[in-house]
């Protein structure tokens, strides 16, 4: 069966998520023989070849429309209430309330993307969510994972560093510096760590931060209780930050809001273990294959991290529940989940065919 | 040792060592559900810091100099367009914060005519549905602090026991001083 998918994202750059996931769908979408466009309302010059503007989108009665939410989006509202085949897929909204002290344009931005998310959900013919938590959140019964390609990242390395010592380990977080992240917990849990178990351990931070002087906060604190032992960096290639995989013995998320973890899937392929809190989706995404507690107390942390960085057989049960994880998340599933998803799109709305 | 026994473990090991602290001070992240009105006055007024603007590239300072010497020669354009854009930044978070109060002072009123509105249905036995107790229960809660807590979306602050962990590597129970589970 062939089909024609126009794909509409909010805004179209070359190194965004949204726009590399969009792009690759759309590379699975010619593989399949179905044909469409793809348009977002801000379009980056310098990927101004691949994206058509949304307001020139307009699509016959039967094409299929899938949008990928993860902002708010002006015009795709009106887009999907006058259109009756549209699939949805909502990768997850930070609640404002993170951002309002530390970056009011951010949160209004996220309070109006909650906000209108409930309303583009409502009008789609099939709405999704990237992860079960967000699918719940948002009143959806579909997931359709975030696609996660290993290849991308190269070879894992070996699954023992060598240089791991009793006093020491490298705790490594990737992600945007955002409040809801939790740096401050993190860089608190390690200096914990170090004052109490391994006096050598470093914490390595890598991220855009939401906006420079958040950024310049969390690296103060950083300095003040890590000194030297802290780094962080940005703007780092995909070879860079598959080399930071490598030389790290631990990832640490403490975010308290996520509705899918990336970083968890590439620990996973990396073969690190992982620490942190069970939020969101991490909980969902990581299931049995990494340590998480929400115990408010970050000292309980620190003590998992000692014991994970302490204890090589558990590391090495944890890689393999690890290695388990990516097959659920194997980018063939994630290809078919959509596959089935379009096509129930089209199989829930006959007559307009 | 197996996953399932690491958390135990940690939490041992957290015990053990729970005299061993950090300072407190620096970045907490803290959730709020508005921006306060304070906090919108301090915004509503921009104030760059002519200390901010600097090169962080090796061997910048000569960047900087001429960043900051390029400022100070358009500084009286500069004030002209931040004047402008202050006062209507004042008025505009002034206003918000008059019409909170405003809308307070509305709620107060409305809140206890619906209690006397209560008291004299009560008084003539009239049935009340399940909608009008709950606003009733949550009027009485404003107004007088007992009862059913505010709807979402009310409470501007998120109070600080509610924050998930302690600066310092104490949880809030300890704190406080209190033990629970």
């Amino acid at each position: 069966m062939t089909i024609t998918v126009h794909q509409v994202i909010g805004g179209a750059g070359p190194f965004d998520a949204i726009t590399v996931q969009a792009l690759r769908y759309r590379r699975l979408f010619d593989q399949w023989g179905w044909r469409g466009h793809d348009h977002a309302v801000h379009i980056d010059p310098r990927v101004s070849e691949r994206f058509a503007p949304l307001r020139a989108l307009a699509p016959a009665p039967t094409d299929v429309v899938f949008a990928q939410y993860s902002a708010y989006t002006p015009g795709l509202g009106e887009l999907l209430a006058d259109h009756p085949r549209s699939l949805v897929l909502c990768q997850n909204i930070t609640p404002p309330e993170w951002f309002w002290t530390h970056d009011p344009l951010t949160a209004m931005q996220c309070y109006l993307g909650r906000r209108e998310a409930t309303r583009v959900m409502g009008a789609a013919t099939v709405p999704a969510g990237a992860s079960r938590y967000t699918a719940e959140e948002f009143g959806a019964d579909t997931v359709i994972p975030i696609l996660f390609e290993p290849e991308r990242y190269g070879a894992p390395g070996p699954d023992e560093r060598s240089d791991l010592t009793p006093r020491g380990g490298e705790v490594l977080f990737v992600g945007r510096l955002c409040p809801h992240k939790r740096h401050d917990a993190l860089i608190r849990a390690v200096a914990l760590l170090r004052a109490r178990h391994r006096p050598d351990a470093r914490l390595r931070i890598v991220g855009e931060p939401v906006n420079e002087g958040y950024g310049a906060e969390v690296a103060r604190l950083g300095e003040q209780l890590l000194g030297g032992a802290f780094a962080w960096e940005r703007g780092l290639s995909q070879e860079q930050l598959a080399d930071r995989y490598r030389s790290a013995h631990v990832l640490c998320c403490m975010s308290e809001h996520e509705g899918f973890c990336v970083p968890i899937l590439e620990a996973f392929h990396f073969g690190l273990p992982v620490v942190g809190r069970p939020s969101g989706g991490v909980a969902e995404v990581a299931a049995d294959a990494a340590l998480l507690t929400d115990d408010p107390d970050l000292g309980v942390i620190a003590g998992l991290l000692d014991v994970v960085l302490g204890d090589p057989e558990l590391r090495a049960e944890l890689r393999r529940r690890g290695r388990e994880r990516l097959g659920v998340y194997d980018e063939h599933a994630t290809a078919a989940a959509l596959r089935s998803a379009v096509e129930r799109v089209v199989e829930l709305t006959p007559s307009s065919a | 040792m197996r996953p399932e026994d690491a958390l135990a473990a940690a939490r041992e090991r957290a015990a053990a060592h729970a005299d061993t602290l950090i300072p407190a001070d620096g970045l907490v992240v803290r959730r709020s559900a508005q921006p306060s009105d304070d906090e919108l006055l301090q915004w509503a007024v921009v104030e760059p810091d002519l200390r901010e603007v600097r090169s962080t590239r090796r061997l910048g300072a000569p960047v900087t100099r001429t960043k900051q010497a390029l400022l100070r020669l358009l500084a009286q354009y500069h004030a002209q367009v931040l004047s402008v854009q202050n006062r209507i930044n004042v008025h505009l978070a002034l206003r918000s914060s008059l019409a909170r109060d405003e809308a307070r002072e509305l709620r107060k009123e409305v809140d206890e005519l619906r209690l006397r509105l209560r008291a004299a249905e009560d008084a003539l036995s009239l049935t009340r549905g399940r909608g009008d107790e709950q606003a009733d229960a949550r009027a009485a809660w404003r107004l007088t602090g007992v009862g059913d807590g505010p709807g979402e979306g009310e409470r501007a602050e998120v109070p600080a026991d509610a924050l998930p962990d302690a600066v310092d590597g104490r949880t809030a129970e300890q704190r406080d001083g209190k033990h629970r589970r």
